[in-house]
């Protein structure tokens, strides 16, 4: 039984390692990073780590961004076909869009820990993915408003 | 007055162009860069570098940070105990680092900056008492997901 974390980049990865370190996973974990990031330090030995099409780049619109959304999908669909985890870690950077559609599809768990950032609103993807999670963690009080599902549990730092 | 600017594995050109201008004026300031992905390089530092494995050396330098919002960086402000101004990156998706910073500063833990007002808020800061952070442990944010998960592994 696996779980598959993903690793957005800059904030979203450092977000999420900081809650790997801590969580006593017993789990085989997957790791999933954009295709173009070269920052998030993971170490490679013997991790499954896969990287997918990210949806959308920061300032990009158009024909270019409505291909590139099919080819994220498709993406999505064939690695969580290949690797069939049970959960999904996420704190919704845009490569966990198609995930947590297409994961939530095959009857995958989804768990979403908003970021510490989003202090009185939820961001974009979380407003999105809410009625898709199992399990939905907000970091500020405020955010609680939002649904009777969202459960703030404390800040990581 | 020795000033380290910081803005993680983001890009943040009109913040180095600023306080590469206010150096102009200012020479008791010395200041180090840590520019992420930028483009803009500035020319009155006395040191710039994009990344680094050891960041805490340049926090225990400074006698304050000035830096973007996003969320590692105002980890290592917090937990090294820094004066900082922090200036949200209004090109940052969705805003999104302002709201953090702007909880912060009404917390009294942070400065909120502004690159019109920054040469006012240099002042400001170095005078300014902040309320130390103490780094809570986490909540119950990896109880309640350890649980979750084992209540579905079984």
């Amino acid at each position: 039984m696996s779980v598959m974390v993903v690793l957005g980049g800059g904030g979203h990865s450092f977000e999420m390692l900081k809650i790997l370190e801590k969580l006593s996973l017993k789990n085989d974990v997957i790791y999933v990073l954009n295709h173009d990031d070269y920052y998030t330090c993971i170490k490679n030995n013997g991790r499954r780590v896969y990287r997918l099409i990210r949806p959308r780049r920061s300032f990009e619109y158009g024909v270019k961004t409505f291909f590139r959304f099919i080819l994220s999908f498709l993406n999505a669909l064939i690695l969580l076909i290949w690797t069939r985890p049970k959960i999904i870690l996420t704190n919704g950077p845009s490569i966990s869009v198609p995930l947590t559609i297409i994961g939530w599809v095959l009857r995958t768990r989804i768990i979403f820990i908003e970021s510490i950032c989003r202090v009185y609103r939820l961001s974009l993807s979380g407003r999105l993915l809410l009625p898709l999670t199992s399990l939905f963690i907000v970091q500020w009080p405020y955010l609680k408003k939002y649904s009777s599902k969202i459960i703030y549990a404390g800040r990581i730092f | 007055m020795k000033v380290f600017v910081t803005v993680g594995t983001s890009s943040f050109d009109s913040l180095f162009r600023r306080v590469d201008e206010i150096l102009n004026s200012r020479i008791e300031m010395e200041a180090i860069g840590q520019i992420g992905t930028g483009r803009y390089k500035p020319n009155n530092f006395s040191k710039i570098f994009r990344f680094t494995k050891n960041i805490r050396k340049y926090y225990e330098w400074a006698d304050f940070v000035i830096s973007h919002g996003g969320a590692g960086t105002i980890y290592d402000i917090l937990r090294f105990n820094k004066k900082a101004i922090v200036i949200p990156n209004r090109m940052a998706v969705e805003e999104h680092q302002v709201e953090l910073v702007t909880e912060l500063h009404k917390l009294g833990y942070i400065m909120k900056g502004d690159l019109e007002r920054l040469p006012e808020q240099i002042e400001l800061c170095l005078k300014y008492e902040f309320k130390p952070y103490t780094v809570n442990p986490g909540g119950r944010i990896y109880s309640t997901i350890n649980e979750y998960i084992r209540s579905i592994t079984g």
